[in-house]
This record gives C-alpha cells, structure tokens and sequence, in this order.
C-alpha cells in the first residue's frame, strides 16, 4: 500500500458518501458525453441515451468493479454489512437469542477450560528469567530394574521405548541421596533445589485446617527468586536441624486465613503436630506446578516429621527436583554435568554385591521448567483436560451444526432477497461475505456472552480440580476465546452462505418462496444425523456413568465402613516410649468405651501399595496388580471380613521361611484359579527374590472404591520392623463416633501428649470423597448431554420447518384434494424420522468406541449394556419427534387457498 | 469487409495507453476512451466497462491524480492526469511496449 492509496482509503472511510457520489457523477458525464457525441452523429434524443448506456453496459456493476480497484469496499462493506447484519438479527429476535445462548454455552465452556489449562501448562512461572528453569526426571531401562527405586511417592510411568522398543519406568520422584549429590555439586552451571507438596492439617487458634503444604529445600526460594509480599522467603540457614521451624505462606492462605494481616509474620501455628513459626508471605502469582502454590512451604529438614512420615525414608524416592541453570548454559549442559553425579549416587545405594549391568542404571533426564513443574504421565490433571477437553469440544460442535441448519432453514427464506441480489449484479462472494459477516457478528456476540460464562464457568470446573488453582484471565485466554468464537462462526456460517448464494436468479425471483424442486437438503440432513448421534454418545456416556455411580452405592464392601474409624501415626521413634509405642497405644484404645475392636494396618485406605503377583514360577501370564496390606494378626476381626479357608497370622509367623501371606479370594481365583490355594507359593515376577506361602484365603473385601477395578488383595504380617515409618489404625466402634473419636484422642494422650494422630477419620467419609468426584462427574456428563439433546432438538425443529416451507404449496394441493390431518403429518415426518434413527445408530456405534474415553471412571459396567441403550434410544426419539411434531402440526393447518396462491 | 475490424485491447495495454494518453495533457474518462479509439483509427475500441476501474486502480498506485474540474459541457467532470512517478512509468513501459513488439516482429517476419 503506498502513500496515495493509504490516503485515498483514509478519505473513503471517513467520507464514505462523498466518494460514492463523485463515482455516481463521474459515470454519469460519461454517459452524458457519449450521448451527446450520438447526438452530434443524428441519432434521436432517446436513441442517443439508450445507446450510450448499451454501449456502457452494466452501470451498477462497473462502479462495483471501481469500488473495488479503489480498495475501499472492503472498509465500506464491513459497515454496511454489519449494519445490514444487526437490522436482521434484530428482526429475529428468538432465533438470534438461542443463537447468542447456544454459542455461549459452547463458548464459555471452552474458554473455562481453556483458562484451566492455561494456569496448568501454558502460563511461564512468575519468577525472573523463568527460561533458566530446569527440571528433572531419571528414567530407568528394564522391565524390574533393581536399580529403580522400589517406591515412590508422586507418579510413575512404564512404558516402552518409542525407538528401541526397550521397556523402562520413569518419574520425577528422586531420592534424598541422588538429591543431596546433585544439590551439593560444585562445578556445575545450575542451582539445584527440591520440594515434595503433601497435605496437612494446621491450628489455627485452636481451630484445625485442612492445608496444602509443601517441603523445599533451604535454596528453593533463593533459586525462583521469588519475592516476597511480607516478611522474609525461607533461606538455606532454615533449612538446618538446629534452626528454628520457619514457614512461608502463600498470599491466598494469608489471606484466607489470616485475613492478611501483617502480625501474621511471626505467628506461631501447629502444622501437623509441629509448631513453627511463619516468617514470610509468597505472592500469589507464583506457582510453579500446575497453577497451585502450596499454602505452607517448610524446610526439608523437617519433612520426615511433619509429613508423618512419608518423606524422608531411604527406600521411597519422594523429592521432586528443579534447578536454576546459569545463564547462557543449556539444557544440556546441565544435565551431562549433574549425570556422573546422579548414576554414582544411585550406584551407592545397592549393596555392592548385586551384579548390575551398565544399562539399568537409571539416567538423569533434564527438560525446561519455564512453565513450571510436569509430574511425568500428566498426572490425573491431563486425564482430567482430556476427558473435559473431548465433552466440550463435542458440545460447541454440535452448537455449530445446530446453528448451521437454523441458517439454512433460514436461508430458504431469503432466497427470493439472494436471487434478486444476484440478479441485480452482485457477486457470489460478495453476499457469501455478507452472510458471513453476519454469522461472525452472531458469533462475536455469543463469544462475549461465552467470555462473561468462562469467567462465571471457571469457578464451576473448580470442584473438578484436586486444589485451588490461581485462574487468572490473560491474553492467552482472551485470545483463545475470540479464536474458537471465529472459527465457530466460519464453521457454521460458510455451509449455509454457500448454499444460499448457489440459486439460479431467475428461478428464485420467479418462486419467490418455496415450492417446486426438492430442497437442496443433504448437508442439513447429514447434520441431523450426525448431531443425534453426538446427543446419543454424550447420553450414553452420562447413562454409564449414573449407573457406575449407582453400582458404587450398591456395592457389598465385605465390610461396614460407617463404624470403622482409621488414622495413621507417625513413626513410633518419635515417642519417647520408643518401639513399644504402638502396642501400649492399641491396648489403651481397646479399653476406650464404644471401642469393639482395634488393629493396625500398613497401607490402609486413603493410602494404598501396590504389587504385581504371580503364581511362583508361572512365567506365562501377565503379573495381576494387586494391593498389599501389612496388617496385625486382629486386622480381619476388626474389619469384619473371615477366613473362608486355613488359619490367620499368629506369633512365630514372622520368623518362618517363605514369608507367609493370607490372599482374599479375588487373588486366588486369579492365581490359582481351580486349585486350593493353600500351601501354594507366589512372588513378584522374575526379577524379585520374594517369595510368600499362602496361608489362609479371607472372604473378599473392596478398598478400592472409585477406581474402575478391584484389585486383589494379599495380607502380610505387620512386624515392629515395617512399622518404623509408623502405621495406620483401624478401630471398630459403637455407638456416637465423634465421642468415641475423643476418648480415643485422650487415651493416646495420656500415653503420649505430644504423640499425633492423623487424618482421623471413618472409612464411610473415605469412600464418600472418591465417590463425590464420581458423581460431579456424571453430573457434567448428564449436563452436557441434556444440552446437546436440547440442542438438536432446536436444529430439527429448523430442519423441519424449512421443510415444510419448502412444500407448502404441495401439502395445501393434498389437504385441498382432502388428505387427512394424519396424512399429512405421515408426509412429513417420515423423511426426518428416518435420519434419526440412522443417527441412533451411528451414535450406538461412535459410543461405543468413545466410551474407552470414560472406561478409567466406570465401574461394574459393561459397556455394551443393551437397557441403557434402549432407554437413551427411547429418550431422543421421544424429544426430537415432539420437535418434529411442532412444525409439523403446522403443515395440517396449511390453508389450500393460501398455499395455493402463493405461486 | 468494408468497415474495420475492431481488435480488442491486448491484456496489460490499457494502463500504458492511457498513461501515453495523459502525457501532454489532462483528460476526463470520456476523452481517453475517445482519443484511443480515434487516434488508433477506430482499430482499437476501448471496453468502457474496464475503462473506469483501470482509471481508478492508476489512481490508487500513484501514477495519476484526478482533479475535478469544468468540461465543455459546463459541467463538473474528473479530470486525469499523469504524477512524476506515473511520467516514470511510461517511460519504463514504453520501452518495454518498444523492445517486445520489435522482437514480436522479428519472429513473425522470419524468412
């Protein structure tokens, strides 16, 4: 564009009429001129005229072609078409209403998501210099790689290696050992630091709060350079055993908690048993995992004490680890320094006489953290974007179809409006781009509609997420929004504007409305039927899903969690009374009044271990992940699960060789299906030298609840050695459970005052937070699919309507030859019936290969269930006949005379 | 044949006949399309329809500006004329017209 364009544009803008004027009259002298030269020739006055305007040829379209050369029609027909645009939104104001609410729904949800997904991944991590982030996984080759940390704690993925095909596990989780080489390294371009986020409870004036927490090195604060809204960050000089206990909050606790008042520094508050003191508070921008900041971080010295026990341990790899790369060095740079470091370490924690080959030791792997910390696999935050990801998608799809055949049916209407333009000399994409605009206005203002919903939406997907997550609205998601608010429109604008501008003029100024050819009708036709089909997957989902819930509700546990009260300890050292803590402890609350029965147990719900198992030797089958308990020999008593066959856990037991093991009967039919399980042996797969005798079989319990199977479980005796990590209780009560609650506190209290007790709890109130995650889901599900259904009702009942209009002449020639009322309805939702019920079956069919997507949140459904089918079957046919009928019932009350004379 | 074949503009002549056009002096549409076909001996007809957008769209690149001002019939009327950069222009396709039309009839003439 050069100077003399720019200006002459400028100028068509903002003198539009003038511009229009001047090319009116500067046609018009022509005309006048070669008149005149006709004229001077001895043509007649008239003649002269006429044949300068033939010999001119279309007037209207050569000042087109004008406005086009001066590039102004652009500009000037953006306004005229948004002006045109809203006078016929406004005349519609229904349609134009559904339109604006369908959008938003479609909208909104995604760009809700969206703002999800952004605080999770997409947002850098508001420190300076976030690039310079490292983070860090070890990836270990081998199927059972002695090498590999036994146990973790955070996530673990084994798989296969996409190139050699070689099997490996992986994670974030690192051990103390490897952390402290890496930590204390000199020599190498990137401050090293590490956190582990657990969940705690804190008192607050005496009032307990469930909190997020987290343990970080003494350098983690000084490496994110962070900053600090008051007070002072955690230094490497808290992180010492002799330091005071010291605790940075996150601005959202402080001001949650402590209604942000500035004596909070300096307070003194009891975080899992331990009292420490708050020094310093974080900003609320900051997060550096999926959009969460901890709302206490403490120094990892005291980890072990004050996550009960969980962190600390040697043999569980439980630290996530970061760094901070000098500037100007790269990845990797960073990580072929720290990687001799990382493979010595984890070679020092093998007793040197195991035999390990080169290749399974485990390899550090460093990646970027500019965008903050990844748990490895995605963690249960990508399940859930994907699962939510794949709903919403279908339901702005299905707003798209839905207004795309609402556009057609209304083009129909218009095509005498279309013909007469066309006829008159406008071009095919000029009234393509005039309906467009129109649909991209009608998009624009459902996308602002869907950003006040995101902004409302944000807060519903809430209870979806496991914790609070800082959703900010940010360019990103601004964007984002106008984005999928733009395709929406071109997607479902381009179809119907195509269709529209394709009439031959002469026909459609000629029909004026409807009547004649057959519709055009096959996209509308396939858009039904893909749309009740989309209805039929979503609602056969949600069907799946209530009924999985209803399994749950129903399902015999083999035991009553209402009356059993559970909650875990922390490692009997930290009592003064030592080893013997924990006998002294259950004998005292069996003598608490309403208490029937106590046991302890390692690896009892919430917690879980898992293994996998195998008959002894069998090398062929697939080991069977099954769930282990180390349980005292009182455990099945009290939980109220039996011996079905052999004996139970008794003294001398502990000393025997094979370890001896009772299994539930789900893990004996899966081991030794048909045989007596008794006297029989099983291990842990090849590479494992364990090896357990099987003792006694126990009736079947579930502990698995919300999980999509139940696991077989195997029972190991629970010795004063396993228990050195602490254990958890399992009480069997009568009676009022908070009073038994306390009487049990004040028993442990009299043997030990400064002895916790954790999570108290009953299993009831266990079971019921995973089902409570079930159910919102199926709610959504059920939302979803209730609105497409919606959705597709108001689409055929467009579809249905142009239809009719399309016939009208027809049906009033039937009813003036004296078709009854019921012929007529016959006549007309025939063709539509059978496009729903093709889409019954293409949805049954998409449904069943789409609900792999929620087989992970299933449980005890099959899912090919012929009644659930049947009844979502019965449910669409029933809404989208009655949005037939409606327009339908129109037809037979067509009036002859008038349909007639419409021609 | 008595009358004379009328030939259609070549494509891309348009522009370089009516810059030649405007050389010595301003004109309005009219005149332009008169002094072509005239000046041509009524060979060439100009389509009047791409008469008008040519004028405009030379109006846009900068290699003419139009004034209003009084015709002969006493009425207000567009008049064209050539900028530097449109006299440039010429030039250029002059030359170029030059050297393609001899070396067009170079081949034709082949012995």
């Amino acid at each position: 564009m050069n100077r003399h364009d720019f200006w002459l544009r400028l100028r068509a803008l903002f003198l539009p009429r003038r511009g229009e004027a001047e090319l009116d009259e500067e046609l018009q002298f022509h005309l006048e001129m070669e008149a005149r030269k006709n004229r001077a020739l001895g043509v007649a006055e008239n003649d002269a005229k006429r044949q300068a305007s033939l010999r001119f040829g279309n007037l209207t379209a050569i000042a087109e072609q004008c406005r086009d050369e001066r590039g102004i029609r652009l500009i000037d027909n953006l306004g005229r078409d948004l002006r045109y645009g809203c006078r016929q939104l406004r005349r519609t104001p229904i349609f134009t209403l559904m339109s604006i609410l369908s959008l938003a729904l479609g909208v909104g949800a995604n760009t809700a998501l969206f703002a999800v997904f952004d605080a999770a991944y997409l947002r850098k991590v508001a420190v300076p210099q976030p690039d310079d982030l490292v983070s860090f996984q070890w990836k270990a080759f081998g199927e059972s790689n002695p090498l590999a940390p036994r146990r973790i704690y955070g996530s673990r993925i084994s798989t296969s290696d996409e190139k050699s095909g070689k099997p490996y596990s992986a994670s974030t989780s690192f051990g103390m050992q490897p952390f402290e080489a890496l930590r204390k390294a000199a020599d190498v371009p990137a401050e090293v630091f590490g956190f582990a986020s657990f969940q705690a409870s804190v008192d607050i004036d005496g009032w307990p709060h469930d909190v997020s927490a987290q343990v970080v090195s003494g350098n983690y604060f000084q490496a994110l350079r962070t900053g600090t809204v008051a007070g002072r960050p955690l230094e490497p000089s808290d992180d010492t055993p002799v330091a005071a206990p010291a605790a940075v909050i996150s601005e959202f606790a402080w001001r949650d908690l402590f209604a942000s008042d500035p004596s909070t520094i300096g307070r003194n508050v009891v975080l899992n048993g331990v009292s420490i003191t708050i020094v310093g508070v974080i900003p609320a921008e900051f997060q550096l995992e999926g959009g969460i900041l901890p709302a206490f971080s403490v120094p990892m010295t005291h980890a072990s004490r004050i996550s009960q026990g969980t962190f600390g341990r040697t043999e569980v790899w439980w630290l996530q680890v970061m760094a901070r790369k000098a500037p100007g060095t790269t990845i990797t740079q960073v990580e072929n320094s720290l990687q001799g470091l990382f493979e010595g370490s984890v070679l020092a924690l093998r007793p040197s006489s195991e035999q390990i080959r080169p290749e399974q030791i485990p390899r550090l792997v460093a990646f970027s953290g500019s965008r903050g910390f990844v748990r490895i696999g995605g963690g249960r935050m990508a399940d859930f974007l994907l699962t939510v990801a794949t709903v919403f998608g279908f339901l702005l799809l299905i707003v798209c179809l839905n207004l795309a055949n609402l556009l057609i049916a209304r083009g129909s209407s218009r095509e005498y409006e279309v013909g007469m333009r066309l006829a008159l000399g406008a071009s095919r994409f000029r009234l393509v781009r005039q309906l467009l605009t129109e649909s991209l206005l009608l998009s624009s203002l459902g996308g602002v509609a869907g950003a006040l919903m995101a902004f409302w939406g944000k807060e519903l997907l809430k209870p979806y997420l496991d914790q609070q997550i800082a959703l900010t609205m940010s360019w990103r998601i601004l964007a984002f929004n106008i984005l999928i608010a733009t395709a929406a429109g071109l997607l479902f604008g381009l179809a119907p504007a195509l269709r529209a501008t394709q009439s031959i003029p002469i026909e459609a100024t000629r029909r004026k409305s409807g009547s004649g050819a057959q519709p055009r009708a096959l996209v509308s036709k396939s858009l039904v039927v893909i749309q009740v089909a989309m209805s039929v997957v979503l609602l056969v989902g949600a069907a799946l899903l209530v009924q999985s819930n209803d399994n749950w509700k129903r399902l015999d546990l083999g035991f009553k969690p209402e009356t059993l009260v559970t909650f875990d300890t922390p490692r009997p050292s930290a009592s003064r009374l030592g080893a013997g803590t924990l006998a002294v402890i259950t004998e005292r609350i069996r003598g608490v009044p309403g208490v029937l029965g106590v046991s302890t147990a390692i690896c009892f719900p919430p917690s879980s271990c898992g293994q996998g198992i195998r008959s002894r030797g069998d090398d062929t089958t697939r080991l069977a992940g099954a769930r282990q308990l180390d349980i005292a020999p009182t455990f099945l008593a009290t939980l109220g699960s039996s011996l079905i066959a052999g004996r139970n856990f008794r003294a001398g037991d502990e000393t025997v060789v094979p370890d001896v093991a009772i299994i539930d009967e789900n893990a004996a039919r899966r081991l030794f299906p048909g045989e007596n399980p008794l006297g029989k042996q099983f291990d842990f797969g090849a590479d494992s030298d364990q090896v357990f005798e099987v003792i006694g079989v126990a009736k079947s319990v579930v502990f698995d609840v919300g999980r999509p199977e139940i696991r077989p479980v195997f029972y190991t005796l629970e010795t004063s050695a396993k228990q050195v990590d602490g254990t958890g209780f399992v009480v069997r009560i009568a009676g009022d459970t908070e009073s038994v609650i306390r009487g049990i506190r004040s028993a442990v209290a009299e043997v030990d005052p400064s002895f916790p007790l954790f999570n108290v709890t009953t299993v009831r109130q266990i079971i019921e937070r995973h089902l409570s995650q079930q159910r919102q889901l199926s709610l959504t599900w059920t939302f979803f699919g209730a609105s497409a259904l919606l959705l597709t009702a108001i689409g055929l009942y467009g579809l249905m309507a142009y239809i009719i209009s399309r016939r009208v002449s027809e049906i009033g020639l039937r009813i003036a030859l004296g078709a009854s009322s019921l012929s007529i309805l016959r006549l007309v939702m025939r063709q539509i019936s059978r496009l729903v019920l093709i889409g019954l079956v293409i949805g049954f069919v998409a449904s069943l290969a789409l609900n792999q997507v929620i087989r992970a949140y299933v449980f005890g459904v099959d899912l090919f269930e012929l009644p659930t089918f049947i009844g979502v079957a019965l449910v669409v046919a029933a809404i989208t006949t009655l949005a037939c009928y409606l327009p339908a019932r129109k037809a037979t009350r067509v009036d002859p005379v008038t349909a007639l004379r419409c021609d | 044949m008595t009358a004379k074949r009328t030939i259609d503009l070549l494509q891309g002549t348009l522009d370089l006949l009516i810059l030649r056009t405007l050389q010595d002096e301003g004109k309005h549409g009219w005149d332009i399309a008169e002094r072509i076909e005239q000046t041509s001996e009524h060979v060439l007809e100009v389509n009047q329809g791409s008469l008008y957008p040519a004028l405009h769209r030379l109006e846009h690149q900068g290699l003419i500006k139009a004034e209003w001002g009084i015709s002969e019939l006493g009425r207000r009327a567009r008049f064209y004329q050539l900028t530097p950069s449109g006299r440039k222009q010429l030039t250029a396709e002059f030359e170029d017209w030059q050297r393609m039309s001899a070396a067009i009839n170079r081949i034709l003439k082949m012995a």
